[in-house]
């Protein structure tokens, strides 16, 4: 699966979500993802990661998809944690 | 859904305040991601249960269908299902993990 095709298969599937993807083997099969949506709000982590995880369900059984680190924000929690990381 | 996996799982849960199904052993994960978890539990200092999910094919397919969880590793908390690697180091960073296992950060 290519990085775009991550991207907009969340960004479809997430109510307004907006997706950052990055591979981190060398191939394709093994993404990071960054998702910040408010469909997130008052939803616990395990909530959240299976909301994503959903949507690959297909890839990651027949493993054309092996691994997908999942971090999810609603979008207040994405400006601060943007915030926490800003330069003084 | 293999029966003799489940109750040995259900008995392991509840034995080990954190029960980590994992890709290899601690002692040497086949998976960067099994790898990771185990270093936060080295830090954190506590013993902890683990089984190889490589061992035997059924007790993958156990665990998924338990958890509609679909890849590993697969954590379990003081009997509690929390997810995989990512939720797991979540925990252990922001202190959650400690409150749950009732110790000092």
């Amino acid at each position: 699966m290519l990085s775009h095709e991550v991207k907009k298969r969340i960004e479809s599937g997430i109510a307004e979500a907006e997706c950052l993807v990055s591979e981190f083997s060398g191939g394709t099969d093994h993404y990071s993802v960054i998702v910040i949506s408010n469909a997130f709000e008052g939803q616990p982590a395990l909530k959240r990661h299976r909301m994503i995880m959903e949507l690959f369900k297909e890839e990651v059984d027949t493993g054309e998809v092996h691994a997908l680190a999942i971090k999810a924000y609603t979008q207040k929690q994405w400006a601060d944690e943007k915030q926490k990381h800003q330069p003084l | 859904m293999n029966p003799t996996w489940k109750t040995k799982i259900e008995n392991d849960v509840k034995n080990n305040d954190i029960m980590v199904y994992m890709r290899g052993t601690p002692e040497a994960p086949r998976c960067g991601f099994s790898a990771r978890v185990v270093r936060a539990l080295n830090e954190l200092g506590r013993p902890f249960g683990s089984e190889d999910m490589d061992s035997d094919p059924e007790l993958w397919s156990t665990l998924k269908e338990i958890n509609n969880w679909p890849t590993s590793p697969q954590i379990f908390v003081k009997g509690e299902f929390v997810g995989g690697c990512d939720i797991f180091i979540e925990m252990f960073k922001s202190g959650e993990l400690h409150e749950k296992l009732g110790i000092q950060k």
